[in-house]
């Protein structure tokens, strides 16, 4: 290659690191407020992307940060709630685990059928409605192929229907 | 409005993407500026919280001498170290050795739940202590040479910042230790401005410094060689000698200890501290570099509610490699749960050299037994135990219960054992655990409660080959009648014959949660279900099936009998799988009494195998396809000699010929863009068989969809049709296997069409596309 490169290349770390917060703040914020909220998503939120100055070299280039941001987020959601039922269980009140963060105004019977699904069927879809992430791009946020993702989403939406069907949904 | 709740799902978006708040680029730059020093486990906001708590105690007039600030100096400039201390008294001659020595300084509350702070904090660095190792007076020494120096410029300007009472330019004239007491002279600087607050600050700095070493009750201080108890215009007066106990009003609400800042946690982490609380229960959790909670727990102190109590609390943990990590401990306000009165400290983490075995403890996890009754039910959760000390661990082990969210998704974990209850002691007498618990466990519940965690314990205990029976003593007093309810049982109380607390199908090993072996383990358990057929599966995280088969349980329909199964598995890289064990339903086959386990699966030969592998070309999937080719009347010649093309590069993985064979307009997959084959190549990598389906679907009935400008597209399976799944013949579906199971199946007709992968050929001949999905 003769001609002189520019950009990201040239770049200190913290300047592209810059970018990529000001690129991808706003959709780990939505992906992390759809799940706990919008109180405890901006620490999510600094969180996910601590994480990923932390680990600044892994994080993969353009197209594949934002996923990758996404698989951190999940496990850091992850790791949120679960101290979160432990606090909650620590101070013996009621048990309910913390409601998907989604506005009032929905029908209940949406919601339910989709907290009653396994967590990972229920991640599945929402990335796939909610971040709009194509296979590809879900298989790298999930650790598995664009294939299989493609299969679990298949999957979790039958189950889906199947669920929501049974509740008398769709009426 | 469409039927599909995920069309409704996507259209009701909880936070649409332009909702998003614009990114705030200040917390960018703190993210890049402050390196490691804040923890993940700090909210964002703290940094800002704690930069403005420092402004204003410097500019309230509070007296700090901050190292490496330069403005405040009194005295002489020079620095003390370790190394430049005079000699004193009890110097002895012989080499250096690098230890670990404590000093304590100041830092600045660092978040609104803090009380008014700032407060001491002890602060680990190894440094050289002159003299022989097991000299301990060098060590005093070396401990104010530390303290004098003060925090380090980077520890001023870090957040929480770390700072100093003790002027510059104090210097140690001389250390002696009697009796447990240290008598230190100290240059006059020591004695040189700052308010009372100040004052005091630097005599606790000292006195906490030196009374952290062995033995070392009190402190006597000498300035220029005059014994001297009142300091400063102000007057503050000190115990002769001055005691932990004269300062703790510098101490927070919550105080670590053990391991200093920057110390070294061991493993398992042993954590001590001081704490003045609400009811003296405080909570602590152990993060790794990652800010990750990798354990989470309370602890009572000796004392609370107004006075101070000591707190020492065993943490075990395990990390791959040696890194930072931090202990946070806070109250828990009694008003909302919230944490306040936040004490965190960096410290080293360290993988386990210990050589902890698995072994595993009894909780109680939800599941269906039966349509008339269901769980919970008995099951034992895979733990690290200590191998010398195998019963009294495992009992702790049990005590703790499972931390919130063990067992994922399903089944939820939960324990009958009362929080509070500890472990008074366990011995061994012949074939018989004398367990002895505190009150505590007798409490609250009713009898099924008292009988699940008497069970708990029975079987906790009876996992242990040598172990036949347990006998309960609470607090020191043999009990057989538990519980308001008046449960009983013997002594010693074995496991009981009737199966009250287990499920039909029960999995004793592997425990949940358990390393299995690589390549292949037992499985083994007990059932009682119809004629005696235990049903096993094991599946990927993936959900894919990696071994089905079943076994007989020597005893059945109306006995509990045991079982026993070897199951081989191949997996590419070390992963979560599921061993699910259930009854066949005698009506319709489905399963029931599903009894699921997460168990932790590695490939065969032990190394794994790297997704980034290249795909060494000659070698893919499209190898286990059948042998030959089946002829299929009805093609046009075009589409005959590509479909034959095509089926000889899959077998052959050929491809560069595979490329070749591609049609203009080529589709393959969704997700990638632009090279088919490197697609292919990376599903390949990553465990998927997309050629071996290319090759076996060209052996499958095709159909024939019609194409623009009346053109035909030749499609494999006939599945793949226009119209849907109802229109399917029972052979186009049977053709369908075993390339899908039952369940991918019966998805494709609940979806209404088929949307695995389909090959696709023009009547012309031009291939355009292998893809699946809808």
């Amino acid at each position: 290659m003769t001609a002189p490169r520019t950009g990201a290349r040239t770049l200190p770390p913290e300047e592209s690191f810059r970018r990529l917060f000001s690129r991808h703040y706003g959709a780990v914020f939505a992906y992390a407020a759809r799940r706990v909220g919008w109180d405890e998503a901006a620490d999510v939120t600094a969180e996910v992307l601590t994480v990923a100055w932390r680990k600044f070299r892994s994080v993969p280039a353009e197209p594949g940060t934002l996923p990758w941001l996404y698989g951190v987020a999940r496990r850091v959601v992850a790791n949120q709630l679960r101290s979160q039922r432990r606090r909650i269980r620590l101070h013996a009140e009621v048990a309910a685990m913390p409601r998907i963060g989604w506005s009032d105004a929905d029908p209940a019977d949406l919601d339910d059928a989709l907290a009653s699904l396994r967590e990972d069927d229920r991640e599945v879809l929402m990335l796939a409605a909610w971040e709009g992430l194509t296979p590809s791009e879900m298989g790298r946020a999930l650790g598995c192929s664009a294939n299989a993702a493609a299969v679990r989403l298949h999957r979790a939406r039958g189950r889906l229907s199947e669920v929501w069907g049974s509740t008398g949904g769709g009426r | 409005m469409s039927r599909d709740p995920f069309d409704q799902m996507k259209s009701r978006n909880p936070m649409p993407d332009d909702q998003a708040p614009a990114a705030p680029m200040s917390v960018a730059d703190r993210i890049v500026g402050r390196g490691a020093v804040v923890r993940a486990g700090w909210p964002g906001w703290v940094v800002a919280t704690a930069a403005a708590a420092f402004v204003l105690a410097v500019g309230g007039g509070m007296l700090w001498w901050l190292s490496g600030s330069g403005t405040e100096v009194a005295g002489s400039s020079s620095t003390t170290t370790a190394t430049t201390v005079p000699p004193t008294a009890t110097t002895v001659s012989g080499g250096d050795t690098l230890g670990d020595v404590v000093a304590y300084f100041f830092v600045e509350p660092t978040s609104p739940g803090w009380t008014d702070g700032p407060y001491l904090i002890p602060v680990s660095r190894e440094v050289l202590v002159p003299g022989p190792a097991g000299s301990s007076s060098p060590t005093y020494v070396a401990a104010m040479g530390l303290l004098l120096a003060g925090p380090t410029g980077e520890e001023a300007a870090q957040t929480p910042a770390f700072s100093t009472a003790i002027p510059e330019g104090t210097s140690l004239e001389a250390l002696t230790v009697d009796a447990g007491v240290v008598t230190v002279d100290l240059s006059s600087e020591f004695t040189s401005g700052g308010g009372s607050a100040s004052m005091t600050g630097r005599l606790a700095q000292v006195v906490y410094t030196l009374t952290r070493l062995d033995g070392i009750d009190g402190v006597r201080f000498l300035i220029d060689g005059t014994p001297t108890t009142v300091f400063g215009g102000e007057g503050v007066i000190v115990n002769d000698p001055a005691t932990r106990a004269d300062f703790e009003s510098a101490l927070p609400a919550v105080m670590i200890e053990t391991p200093a800042w920057d110390g070294a946690a061991g493993n398992p982490a042993v954590i001590t501290g001081t704490a003045n609380v609400f009811e003296a229960v405080i909570s602590l959790a152990l993060v790794d570099d990652d800010g990750l909670i990798r354990w989470e727990g309370t602890t009572m102190a000796t004392c609370g509610t107004g006075c101070r109590g000591d707190w020492t609390v065993t943490i075990p943990y395990t990390v791959d490699e040696a890194q930072w990590g931090s202990i946070i401990v806070w109250e828990a306000s009694a008003m909302d749960g919230s944490q306040t009165n936040v004490r965190e400290h960096r410290i080293w983490l360290t993988p386990s050299t210990t050589g902890e075995t698995e072994g595993a403890v009894y909780f109680l996890g939800g599941g269906d037994r039966d349509i008339a009754a269901s769980g919970p039910y008995l099951i034992p959760v895979a733990r690290l135990i200590d191998p010398s000390a195998p019963y009294v661990s495992t009992m702790q082990a049990l005590l703790d219960g499972p931390p919130a969210g063990e067992g994922g998704i399903t089944p939820e974990i939960s324990t009958a054992i009362p929080e509070g209850t500890t472990l008074n002691g366990v011995t061994l007498s012949g074939a018989i655990a004398v367990v002895d618990l505190s009150a505590e466990f007798t409490s609250g519940g009713g009898s099924f409660s008292m009988m699940g965690r008497l069970a708990q314990v029975i079987y906790t205990m009876t996992r242990f080959p040598e172990i036949d029976g347990v006998r309960f003593l609470i607090d020191g007093t043999p009990t057989t009648v538990f519980g308001g309810e008046g449960v009983t049982v013997d002594d010693p109380a074995t496991r009981p014959d009737d199966d009250t607390l287990l499920p039909a199908v029960m999995i004793e090993s592997p425990a949940f949660g358990a390393v299995v072996g690589e390549g292949v383990f037992s499985a083994a358990g007990t059932a009682n279900v119809f004629e005696a057929t235990v049903s096993i599966v094991l599946r990927g995280a993936d959900g894919g099936v990696l071994f089905e088969g079943f076994t007989t349980a020597t005893c059945g329909t109306g006995c509990r009998g045991a079982w026993e199964l070897d199951i081989p598995y191949e997996v590419d890289t070390a992963q979560w799988g599921r061993l699910e064990a259930f009854e066949s339903s005698a009506m319709d086959g489905s399963p029931v009494n599903v009894r699921t386990h997460l168990v932790w699966l590695t490939p065969a030969g032990g190394s794994t195998t790297t997704t980034t592998s290249p795909v060494v070309e000659s070698e893919c999937s499209g190898m286990l396809a059948t042998t030959t080719l089946e002829e299929q009347p009805g093609l046009p010649e075009a589409v005959a000699q590509k479909r034959n093309a095509i089926w000889d590069a899959a077998v052959e993985c050929d491809w560069d010929q595979l490329e070749r064979l591609l049609g203009a307009g080529f589709s393959y997959s969704f997700g990638g863009s632009g090279d088919a084959i490197a697609f292919w190549q990376g599903l390949e990598a990553d465990g998927d068989d997309p050629i071996y389906y290319l090759a076996e679907l060209l052996n499958r009935p095709f159909g024939t969809l019609p194409g623009d400008k009346d053109q035909t597209y030749y499609t494999w399976p006939s599945a793949f049709n226009q119209s849907g799944w109802q229109d399917l013949s029972q052979a186009d579906i049977d053709a369908l296997r075993p390339l899908y199971g039952d369940a991918e199946i019966a998805g494709f007709a609940q979806n209404g069409a088929y949307i695995g992968y389909r090959v696709g050929i023009l009547d012309d001949g031009t291939w355009v596309y292998f893809l699946s999905g809808d």
